[in-house]
């Protein structure tokens, strides 16, 4: 079975400076990725640079056996990917429903059918779909933003630190929205602050620091590694 | 060969007046990057200042309709103070009141967006020029003022003036180059720099940015307004229309970029190198000497400077 | 180098607080003109259409491609010159020769000039980005960069417009026709009633625009979120071209139906009223058409009404002067974000 995503011995960054220095994953299908590690170890980078918004400098990104190196961000919506970057993620000054308009924009078909699913994903949007987007609570915003990213029915789903900014049961919500996207056969590589909640809910984790890989492995394993509760769990 | 002399000396006195303005330019955008399209404004109202306070009073039977002439020369030999010393007091006086209306602007559009500040620089130029346009009681109105004193005029044969009223101005430049390079090198100078760079960490480190970024938009402006007083010492007659925005704002914005923003010495090359190159083309045969060829080269100029060595001649990148 | 803003929203819908703001603003200042001047009243208003558009192209420029184009005047006098060129040298030649069109002075070829210029200043823009914004925008340049390199497109523009066209006046062809009475002593020329018709159906086309079509999505989603544009899928090189193209097509727009409306030209025309352009832009708020369209009803009113007691060469001066009240007390304008 090929892994949907490859990514080997990346390096990439902003400008002159090199943030991530080699860095190494696989995701398989259907399932969640953590990405954990301290800041500035690279996590959003990652993301940054195999979703096409920045350029790599070495190593290469294999989608469905297929190099995705250089690709930009609209191609690969084309291919099945999709990305929710950290903040300022959804378009505030146009409504809920807008904002799932052109999650779906890179097909040419009508959305109408993908809206209506996304409104029986997240009942919450149905109930707020022409307030703008700008004024929904966090919570409500970190879903709109996760189902506008669903709208072209993704096989790859890129999350950057989910939890940012919300009340632990905005967290719980968003997490399990999470699985049920798995489970609906989407993978998910998450990369999170928040990374005991992260372990919990993913299969596999790996751990980055200072632009490199330093662990991984599956997750339960992760959370019960001494070094990984003590370094990053907090414990 | 006179002709040629005077023709040159007539060079350098622009090109003096310009590297001036292009030194304040770099005070506000090289150094601490404010953009101001509004040169022009403070030129302006250097020139007339000091010309109004150093003309002799309006004559009605020579048709003139400003209500106010200073007579600066007059007033100081009254007074016994010789040396042709009022022309200092002229350039003081210029550098005040363009010092003033800097202060204001800045106060008002400082804090905002800094694209605020071109357009803010934009409308006041335009004001000041309309202002001296139509109140003829102010500045003569479109008739301009003429017969403005000239400097160490008895020194002189009166077709030698433009040679030695050079002189003046080059010495003037270069006094006001090590001065503003005294400024920029110190403490003061560096934090500028630093919030150009950096404007976050500047104001993270304690620096109150905003009185910082006034006290140069303040420097600059008084710098231009020397510099409207050499023009109006040099060459004795200002109108509204010598303050247009193409010859009085953008040629100094491209002699600067294509000089080397951030370096005085920019300024300076950036002048001489535009100005030659603007005079020379106005001795090329036929098709090539039309002024519009020219407005389009110097566009074209900053775009391709902007475009290919923004850092321009002199400046690191 | 640039503070990171939060950006300007295109189209932002305005809150009824800010209907009222703007009502009563608009409002007193209505009754004080039609008190003092019922006929500098209406052309102010008709001023303010011509504004309109030019603002309207300035704002929304300014809202997707996030900053000052000082080159915006040259293309409403780009756009004048290349109308003027089809009327007297293309449409003649194939035979379309008129004017008088019923009240107007002009006559059906300036219909077919118009958009034709129109196209033309569009081109123009579409060049311009390919050879100078583009790249400077791919360089990531900041806000104020663009803004110089536009101060340099402005000037090789009209220096352009010089060598072809000289520095003088022209006139464009008309046919000398009567005035429309109004009541109140109103004497209003017809022209000016087309400008304000073009100016209104041109912004409401706009409207529908940027809400129904998928381009005008794009273009409202690159304004907001870039970032997230690009995420979406959104082509958003393309989408700022077309946001050039539609720039320029107001701007051209907005400087034929005043130049009609004036019957005559003159290279500055763009340059002269970048000053009431940005008063109006700002006044409405940077990036918000509705607000473009109030801004520019309100500059241009006051520019008239001011001739009552003003030198009518200081209209451009009063505009300038709303643009600094504007930034001292209320930088956002009415529609825009609160500073």
């Amino acid at each position: 079975m090929t892994p949907l995503l490859e990514v080997d011995r990346l390096v990439a960054g902003y400008g002159d400076s090199l943030i991530l220095q080699g860095v190494s994953l696989l995701v398989w299908p259907q399932e969640i990725v953590a990405i954990i590690g301290p800041n500035g170890a690279g996590k959003s980078t990652l993301l940054k640079a195999v979703f096409g918004l920045l350029k790599t400098r070495q190593g290469q990104a294999r989608f469905q056996g297929r190099d995705i190196s250089g690709l930009p961000p609209e191609r690969l919506v084309g291919l099945g990917m999709s990305y929710v970057p950290q903040s300022s993620n959804v378009f505030p000054s146009m409504t809920v429903e807008e904002n799932l308009v052109m999650g779906g924009y890179a097909s040419k078909s009508n959305p109408a059918a993908r809206i209506k699913g996304m409104y029986d994903m997240f009942p919450v949007l149905e109930a707020n779909r022409r307030r703008k987007a700008g004024r929904l609570s966090g919570g409500q915003r970190q879903l709109l933003a996760l189902a506008r990213a669903l709208m072209l029915e993704p096989v790859l789903l890129l999350l950057d630190e989910p939890s940012t900014g919300l009340a632990p049961e905005a967290v719980s919500t968003v997490f399990d929205q999470v699985r049920r996207i798995q489970e609906g056969g989407v993978s998910v590589v998450m990369v999170e602050q928040n990374a005991r909640q992260a372990l919990l809910l993913a299969q596999r984790g790996y751990i980055l620091s200072g632009g490199q890989n330093r662990l991984d492995g599956p997750a339960a394993d992760l959370l019960h590694k001494p070094e990984v509760v003590r370094l990053y769990l907090g414990g | 060969m006179l002709e040629i002399v005077n023709y040159l000396a007539g060079f350098a006195i622009l090109a003096s007046v310009y590297a001036v303005l292009a030194l304040g330019l770099n005070v506000h955008w090289g150094v601490t990057g404010l953009m101001n399209i509004g040169i022009a404004g403070f030129f302006a109202l250097g020139a007339y200042t000091t010309a109004l306070l150093t003309t002799p009073p309006p004559d009605p039977a020579k048709f003139e309709q400003f209500v106010f002439g200073g007579n600066l020369p007059g007033l100081f030999q009254r007074w016994g103070v010789g040396g042709d010393l009022w022309f200092l007091a002229g350039l003081a006086a210029a550098a005040l009141v363009c010092a003033l209306v800097a202060l204001l602007i800045g106060l008002v559009t400082l804090r905002l967006r800094e694209e605020y500040l071109a357009i803010v620089t934009l409308g006041i130029a335009e004001t000041i020029r309309r202002v001296f346009l139509n109140e003829s009681w102010l500045g003569n109105g479109s008739r301009g003022l003429y017969q403005i004193p000239k400097f160490l005029g008895n020194l002189a044969a009166p077709w030698l003036y433009d040679l030695l009223y050079a002189g003046v101005a080059l010495a003037l430049l270069l006094a006001l180059f090590f001065i503003v390079e005294r400024t920029l090198r110190s403490p003061w100078g560096r934090v500028l720099r630093a919030i150009r760079e950096d404007e976050v960490t500047a104001a993270a480190s304690g620096k109150n940015v905003f009185r910082f970024k006034l006290q140069a938009f303040v420097l600059g402006a008084l710098i231009m307004g020397i510099g409207g007083g050499v023009y109006a010492h040099g060459f004795r007659f200002i109108d509204p229309f010598t303050f247009d925005p193409l010859l009085a704002t953008f040629i100094v914005w491209v002699m600067l970029m294509v000089g080397g923003s951030g370096k005085s010495a920019g300024a300076l090359l950036g002048a001489l190198v535009i100005w030659g190159a603007w005079s020379g083309s106005q001795l090329l045969p036929g098709y090539l000497s039309n002024p519009n060829l020219r407005y389009l080269l110097l566009g074209v100029a900053m775009v391709l400077v902007l475009l290919l060595r923004p850092q321009g001649l002199l400046g690191r990148r | 180098m640039y503070k990171t803003q939060r950006l300007p929203r295109l189209m932002a819908g305005p809150r009824r607080s800010r209907w009222l703001l703007a009502g009563l603003v608009a409002a007193s200042l209505g009754a004080a003109a039609a008190l003092t001047a019922p006929e500098l009243l209406v052309n102010g208003l008709l001023l303010g259409c011509a504004l309109a558009l030019g603002a309207v192209g300035l704002s929304a420029a300014y809202g997707i491609l996030k900053f000052i184009h000082l080159a915006h005047g040259e293309f409403m006098t780009l756009g004048a010159y290349l109308a003027l060129f089809f009327l007297m040298e293309v449409l003649p030649a194939l035979g379309l020769d008129s004017a008088g069109l019923g009240l107007f002075t002009f006559g059906y070829a300036l219909l077919l000039a118009l958009p034709a210029a129109m196209a033309g200043a569009s081109l123009a823009a579409v060049g311009l980005d390919w050879a100078v914004y583009g790249p400077l925008r791919r360089r990531s340049a900041a806000p104020i960069v663009m803004a110089m390199a536009s101060l340099g497109v402005a000037f090789a523009l009209r220096a352009l417009v010089q060598m072809v066209w000289g520095n003088g006046i022209h006139q464009y062809p008309r046919a000398s026709r009567e005035f429309i009475q109004l009541p109140l002593d109103i004497r209003v020329p017809p022209d000016y009633l087309f400008l304000g018709a073009a100016a209104g159906i041109m912004a409401l086309l706009l409207q529908v625009f940027l809400a129904r079509t998928r381009i005008g999505r794009a273009m409202r989603a690159t304004a907001d979120n870039p970032v997230l544009a690009r995420v979406s899928g959104i082509n958003t090189e393309a989408t700022i071209r077309w946001a050039w193209v539609v720039s320029a097509f107001l701007a051209a727009a907005a400087g034929v139906l005043l130049a009609t409306a004036n019957a005559q030209l003159r290279p500055e025309l763009g340059w002269n009223l970048l000053i009431p352009l940005f008063a109006a832009a700002v006044l409405g708020g940077m990036g918000s058409i509705y607000g473009a369209l109030t801004g520019a009803l309100v500059v241009g009113v006051a520019m008239e009404v001011s001739t009552q007691w003003l030198n009518p060469s200081y209209k451009s001066a009063v505009a300038f002067g709303i643009l600094l009240l504007c930034l001292l007390f209320r930088p956002g304008g009415l529609f825009g974000e609160r500073e």
